[in-house]
């Protein structure tokens, strides 16, 4: 083993590089590394390099080839500040044989301090036909607005390129840390809703990208980054440091940020990585393993009830007055239903249990008062009572769903116990004015959106003119009242916990039924009023909520693609 | 004897709050006891030095109780530590156990205490008669109960949740059944609802209160003899008209002040307009300016005499040919009707609601279209004009009911004879 040998020449500080030049016997080493080894532990990779032909070389070596020793290699600076360097070229195998130079800070000069002779003898290796070629990129800048982790090997960064029109959006990203780069997994132009207005930012490309560096890998040693991005005559840099404690939360919101609501490319954008990362996010955020759950039961309720309700409660939680207010009014509900409220809404943790405290002793309808200091999402609210529900029927049931007549346990029931094949059913719901809030559920594709299947609800807002009484087979029922048998509710697995907030958890239910050879009722005899988005109140501002919407009819959709056409395809032929 | 134990609920004391239902209220507690009743009168105050931190109750007498009670939610009626009350409510209930509950209203008390009577009973597997008295809308409308529109103060003829959100625009069409069908819910365990008028028993069966748990009585009047009528001095007409009442927007003193602009300087000349009520400091600036300036460019015409005693009444109605009620809103069986017609005075009144019911026109008094002030005074010009007509109105008057003969009705109603 023969170590590298070599000289550095010179090494010039010139438009935010470090420009050395020098020249390299590396022998059979086809693997070496080239970098800069900072005073803080960073090594810091080329950007741009350029290898030529060296005759003086050639001559001290008394060698006869044509190799092309000599080189020009151009580092960034911005990781740098004023400190000692040391220039490292080697292989992974023994670092003995690397070749190390140290650069002082006082050697590095400016172009315009070289003496005349030192500018000539550049001069003369510039005029080497190979260097000549070599012309460095323009610098672009570029910003970072955030970075953070998604998981433990996945991280996010979200920022802008000042493109002053030249830089297109073709350019390479690559995460650099230390001697690696890697490549980002998903990269998403576009232009941020926030910054829309803004018309200083015109120029900027704003992009967000998802880097998977790998579960092996992991997010350990790599605290310290640097993102370039780099096309044919462009180069960018920008440090990547965690600086803001994001919550994961605060972090969804930042992945939403990126959909734009009036592009109505939205499908593309969740395709393209935000998708996953949504619910990669969501998984987290509705984590709940070390979920303490606290019960309070109220009352006795029937020893052995007929149906169980479960009421998920977000928001506003002054609704366990109404329902309970009428439900001590119907002496049938008392005795056949189990009635079981989840308080998914970490906020009213405390004041949920005072508000029962209070209004149990005058309106005495007993109940299971679920509690968790976290909020996990519609589907988990309802699986977690469902886990607490003694009654062969479960009935999901909103908040804001309010009965309009007595003995609504025991008839809904007469009807449900003879469906043939049922899975799952559903009531007529109504608006303040009386008009259909629910009649069932169906299916329609959107042009709008990528052409996906959307739920519609019939006849929603129209006055009730259905006057048959027949319950019939649907696609699918809302969720704000699903009756479904608890045996079959537990054999699918519940509703699916994937969606964030609380949409297409109903119909995935229906369709997952389906699957299994089960059918979905609509029964118009029951009715009930529904005040429809009372019981949650928004997350936070409406075009969030959309975006969220549009996730899960996202996620919906790529799941149930083929089903609902069948469904569809069933329940057209039939009507 | 009955062996019936009756407890009252009033929203506040006659002695401290002089309104209708009060004074109707305490009438009944007066007569249901002199006529050995054991009967009990609960009022609601809001006075924090008289009450005990342990205890809501302060007693004015053995059977006389003060319930303390600070009303924040007018939407819902709901007190603001709702809890305690109906604690302290079931322990009151405990101690007096009565066998009918009559309430006169919920207001100040909380709407709850008429469910918490309920639990009462269950709780001690007893019959308690829930008799619940409507003196206003106050279910059906939010605003004030008075069924007419915010801002327009045009009137409103009938509940409907989307409706009311226009005139709440800060609540939705969601609020306005939430709350219909919790009040509905409530008065679910009321045995029998009370009106005292046709025209409110008939808002609230369109509202949804079971006819046949509705009945109609009206509120009795003491009895007393009728006034004669006033002297006239030679060439005198019947000129003198009088306001009794608060004084806000929806009792259209307005009206009645704007009605002397339509009348000609002959009239203007005798026409006399006697004003007895406060409450106009409490009004709104340009309320009491449009007030101010009527009574200014009138000033030979209209008196304010301020804030009046109900012993006073006799004088004032004495000095008064005609009392009118200009109400732009419907009333209900409104009490200065009633004292007017026991005193033997004819009335003008709007003709809507509850005083188009209490006094017919050519009868006992006359019409005129509410919120007109040119239809008034062409009802007061012929009122001064026809001679005959006020002799024929003031024989026509008839006693109007009793405290007794309400009283009965009542007693008829939660089953006791006497």
């Amino acid at each position: 083993m023969i170590p590298i040998k070599g000289s550095l020449d010179f090494v010039v500080h010139h438009d935010q590089r470090i420009i050395l030049m020098g020249w390299l016997e590396t022998g059979d080493k086809c693997n070496q590394r080239i970098f800069l080894h900072g005073a803080q532990d960073i090594e810091i990779m080329p950007e741009d390099s350029a290898w030529y032909f060296r005759r003086d070389v050639n001559t001290s070596l008394n060698a006869e080839d044509e190799i092309k020793r000599g080189f020009v290699f151009a580092f960034p600076d911005n990781a740098l500040k004023n400190e000692a360097l040391v220039f490292v070229v080697g292989d992974d195998d023994d670092e003995k044989q690397w070749f190390k130079k140290n650069i002082d800070p006082h050697q590095i000069r400016k172009i315009e301090a070289l003496s005349d002779t030192e500018a000539d003898f550049i001069g003369n290796i510039f005029q080497d036909k190979s260097a000549k070629r070599h012309q460095f990129r323009n610098r672009i800048e570029m910003s970072i607005d955030h970075f953070f982790w998604l998981s433990d090997h996945c991280f996010v960064v979200s920022g802008g390129i000042d493109t002053e029109g030249h830089f297109g959006k073709n350019g390479a990203f690559s995460v650099i840390a230390g001697n690696e780069k890697i490549s980002p997994s998903s990269i998403i132009y576009g232009e941020r809703e926030d910054l829309k207005d803004d018309s200083k930012i015109m120029t900027d490309t704003d992009f967000i990208l998802i880097v998977e560096v790998g579960p092996e890998r992991g997010r350990k040693d790599l605290d310290r980054l640097q993102l370039q991005v780099r096309d044919k005559n462009h180069v960018g840099y920008a440090q990547l440091t965690l600086k803001e404690k994001l919550t994961l939360k605060e972090k969804s919101k930042i992945l939403l940020s990126h959909i734009d609501l009036d592009s109505g490319k939205f499908f593309s954008v969740f395709d393209g990585g935000i998708g996953l990362a949504l619910s990669a996010l969501w998984d987290q955020i509705y984590a709940s393993d070390d979920l303490k759950i606290d019960i309070k039961e109220y009352g006795n309720p029937p020893a052995d009830p007929k149906v169980s309700l479960i009421v998920p409660l977000y928001g506003r939680i002054d609704l366990i007055m109404y329902q309970m207010s009428i439900f001590a009014n119907d002496p049938d509900f008392l005795k056949h239903a189990q009635l079981i409220y989840v308080l998914d809404d970490p906020r009213q943790y405390k004041s949920v249990w005072e508000y029962v405290e209070a209004l149990y002793p005058v309106y005495r309808v007993p109940l299971k008062l679920i509690r968790y200091d976290k909020n996990l999402g519609y589907a988990k609210a309802n699986n977690i009572g469902a886990r607490h529900a003694t009654a062969n029927i479960l009935i999901l049931m909103n908040s804001d769903v309010m009965p309009k007549t007595v003995n609504w346990v025991s008839q809904s029931l007469k009807i449900f116990e003879v469906l043939e094949n049922v899975g799952a059913a559903g009531i007529k719901l109504l608006y303040e004015d009386q008009t259909i809030q629910h009649q069932g559920m169906v299916f329609e594709r959107l042009p709008a959106l990528d052409n996906a299947w959307v739920n519609i609800h019939p006849g929603k807002n129209m006055s009730d003119t259905g006057h048959n009484k027949k319950t019939v087979a649907v696609p699918a029922v809302t969720g704000a009242f699903l009756m479904t048998p608890k045996s079959i509710y537990d054999a699918v697995g519940g509703l699916d916990e994937g969606y964030i907030l609380g949409d297409f958890e109903d119909s995935d239910y229906c369709l997952k039924l389906y699957e299994k050879g089960y059918l979905t009722y609509y029964i118009p005899r029951i009715e009930m009023y529904h005040l429809e988005r009372q019981s949650q109140s928004m997350v936070d501002t409406l075009r969030n909520k959309k975006k969220i919407t549009l996730f899960n009819c996202w996620k919906h959709f790529f799941r149930w693609n083929d089903t609902i056409e069948k469904v569809t395809k069933e329940y057209n032929n039939e009507q | 004897m009955s062996s019936e134990r009756i407890l009252i609920i009033s929203l506040g004391h006659p002695d401290f709050s002089k309104g209708g239902s009060e004074i109707a209220a305490y009438h009944f507690y007066e007569e249901m006891n002199k006529r050995g009743l054991d009967t009990y009168f609960l009022a609601a105050h809001n006075y924090p030095n008289i009450h005990r931190k342990e205890n809501r109750s302060s007693y004015l007498s053995e059977k006389e109780i003060l319930f303390y009670t600070q009303m924040n939610n007018f939407f819902l009626f709901q007190t603001d530590d709702w809890y305690a009350v109906w604690h302290d409510f079931k322990n009151l209930l405990n101690h007096i156990k009565p066998t009918i509950v009559q309430f006169h209203h919920f207001l100040h008390l909380g709407i709850e205490m008429i469910r918490e009577t309920k639990n009462y009973a269950i709780d001690n597997n007893v019959d308690v008669k829930i008799v619940l008295t409507f003196h206003e809308y106050a279910l059906i409308c939010a605003n004030n109960g008075q069924m007419i529109k915010t801002g327009s103060n045009e009137l409103c003829s009938r509940y409907n949740p989307i409706a009311c959100s226009v005139c709440f625009p800060d609540k939705g069409p969601a609020d306005f059944l939430l709350r219909e069908l919790f009040f509905k819910s409530i008065i679910d365990v009321v045995d029998i609802f009370v009106c005292p008028s046709h025209f409110l028993m008939e808002r609230y069966i369109n509202w949804g209160v079971d006819q046949q748990k509705i009945v109609m009585i009206d509120n009795g009047q003491e009895a007393v003899e009728k006034l004669p009528k006033r002297k006239l001095v030679d060439g005198e007409r019947r000129c003198r008209f009088t306001y009794i009442g608060q004084i806000n927007p929806f009792k259209g003193l307005d009206v009645l002040l704007n009605a002397l602009d339509y009348l000609d300087e002959n009239m203007l000349q005798q026409v006399q307009i006697h004003v007895y009520g406060s409450g106009l400091s409490n009004q709104t600036d340009p309320y009491r300016k449009t007030i101010k300036k009527l009574c200014k460019t009138y000033k030979k015409n209209v008196r304010m005499f301020g804030r009046y005693q109900n012993e006073d009444l006799p004088e004032i109605l004495q000095e008064t040919d005609w009392v009118v009620m200009p109400s732009i809103w419907w009333e209900n069986s409104p009490l200065v009707i009633q004292e007017s017609l026991k005193y033997g005075r004819p009335l003008l009144v709007s003709n809507i609601g509850g005083m188009a019911e209490k006094v017919t026109d050519g009868k006992n008094g006359l019409h005129f279209p509410k919120n007109n002030p040119a239809a008034l005074a062409r009802v007061i010009k012929q009122a001064m004009n026809d001679r005959g007509l006020y002799d024929t109105l003031y024989q026509n008057i008839e006693t109007p009911l009793t405290i007794q003969e309400s009283t009965m009705q009542y007693l008829n109603l939660y089953g006791i004879k006497t």
